[in-house]
């Protein structure tokens, strides 16, 4: 049976060493003499105290401490949730854009739908200025959809001045993490319904 | 705001500094109880790590000062033994729990604060101590005493004895120095040890041997008459 290794002596330092080597150690002269030197070392090391100091340092040191302290500024709050505003409403705000590319991406033509549930009026000057939204806009116009209705009784109904002034817009680098997770078909309506917006500021520019 | 407060927390709202924070008159805090302070009706010693963690993050001071006054003697400990004398292991310590106050958010409770603690006393120590060497004793600082002598408590020769560990502990590597002390000491398991020294279990277990390898080397060198 092979020496104990490395590991084991220290196990067998502690008297923990399992039954099968603790055997091989009470049998092998050369492991008992080498764990026995390893014992004593840590008795040795064991055993130097650390002086006391005088019983009044510890109130000292903790004086030291609260001067040293009360020049720090109060320590940041933890990240939970409800100590960042922020994350809840760049949190919401996502999770409409996400549900609302979600439910898009679901409905087969509803793609362009965006654009022209927002304003009867504004279909149809983006209809005049893309021609290629302008048939599944129309035909999406039509059928008024429950769902986007819904969003936009929602958003109606957000009061956004603090949203402005704290987080509606979303922190750094979670548009972009956003956009990066959606589908295939949920980017492409994205990027309809992009287009569908600067279409007429173009038209108006130009 | 307090309302909320109240729902969340058992103490009042704290951001106006207490009469008796850490802040205080010295007698202030002399009075205040080893255990822990009552402090505007608030027995902050009556509270576990967390709460006073929490109370703290939400501008009580005086918490601060009772996880101070529970973790010091550790924490002390700690830096004395890696340093070796009293004045380094004090300004050591006190650079840990102004380190530990400024990071406090980041406790994440999922681990005993004084784990956390321990923690953060090896990095100061790592770092602090790696600017300003320690003074290693010489290994025999006085007149040779044979520790294998047949009278185990003569006062003389357990004090030889102790400056001859102390010396070896010394000239220790800085890290197998810390696991020596976290594992004999204050007896952390090597997985607690790995925590606090930001390494694996494996180069704990490593270097707590090869420490001892190197403490009886030294050890055996020292003690020869």
């Amino acid at each position: 049976m092979s020496h104990l290794s490395r590991d084991e002596r220290l196990l067998a330092v502690d008297d923990v060493l399992e039954a099968p080597r603790a055997a091989h150690l009470a049998a092998c002269e050369g492991c008992r003499a080498e764990v026995a030197a390893l014992r004593g070392v840590v008795a040795r090391v064991r055993a130097v105290d650390v002086p006391e100091p005088s019983p009044l340092f510890w109130d000292h040191l903790a004086a030291r401490v609260g001067d040293a302290i009360a020049r720090e500024p109060r320590p940041a709050r933890g990240r939970a949730w409800w100590n960042l505003p922020q994350w809840g409403w760049g949190l919401a705000a996502l999770a409409v854009v996400a549900a609302g590319s979600a439910y898009l991406a679901a409905r087969p033509p509803a793609t362009p739908a965006v654009a022209v549930l927002r304003s009867g009026s504004a279909t149809g000057a983006r209809a005049g200025a893309t021609p290629t939204l302008s048939a599944t806009s129309t035909e999406a116009g039509d059928e008024r959809d429950e769902g986007w209705g819904l969003i936009a009784a929602m958003a109606d109904e957000t009061d956004l001045t603090p949203g402005d002034a704290t987080a509606l817009a979303p922190l750094a680098g979670q548009s972009e993490l956003s956009i990066s997770q959606l589908s295939r078909d949920e980017r492409a309506a994205l990027i309809a319904e992009l287009e569908a917006e600067l279409a007429p500021r173009s038209g108006r520019e130009g | 705001m307090s309302d909320v407060w109240q729902t969340r927390f058992p103490w009042p709202a704290p951001f106006a500094p207490h009469a008796s924070t850490m802040g205080g008159a010295p007698s202030d805090r002399v009075a205040m109880a080893a255990v822990g302070t009552v402090d505007g009706g608030i027995d902050h010693g009556a509270l576990d790590d967390r709460a006073l963690v929490a109370a703290t993050l939400a501008g009580d001071r005086a918490a601060f000062d009772v996880i101070v006054r529970r973790h010091q003697r550790a924490i002390y400990g700690i830096c004395h033994r890696f340093t070796g004398n009293h004045a380094d292991a004090a300004d050591l310590a006190q650079d840990a729990f102004v380190r530990a106050y400024r990071g406090l958010a980041r406790f994440k409770g999922d681990a005993a604060l004084s784990t956390w603690l321990h923690r953060i006393a090896v990095n100061v120590c790592l770092t602090r101590v790696s600017a300003k060497t320690p003074v290693a004793d010489p290994l025999e600082p006085l007149d040779p005493v044979d520790v294998r002598g047949d009278r185990p408590d003569d006062p003389l020769r357990r004090a030889q004895d102790a400056a001859l560990v102390k010396a070896a502990i010394a000239r220790l590597p800085k890290k197998q120095r810390l696991t020596v002390i976290l594992r004999v000491y204050h007896e952390l398991p090597h997985e607690e040890i790995a925590r606090a020294l930001g390494s694996s279990v494996g180069t704990v277990k490593a270097n707590f041997f090869h420490a001892l390898q190197n403490l009886r080397k030294l050890l055996a060198d020292g003690a020869r008459p």
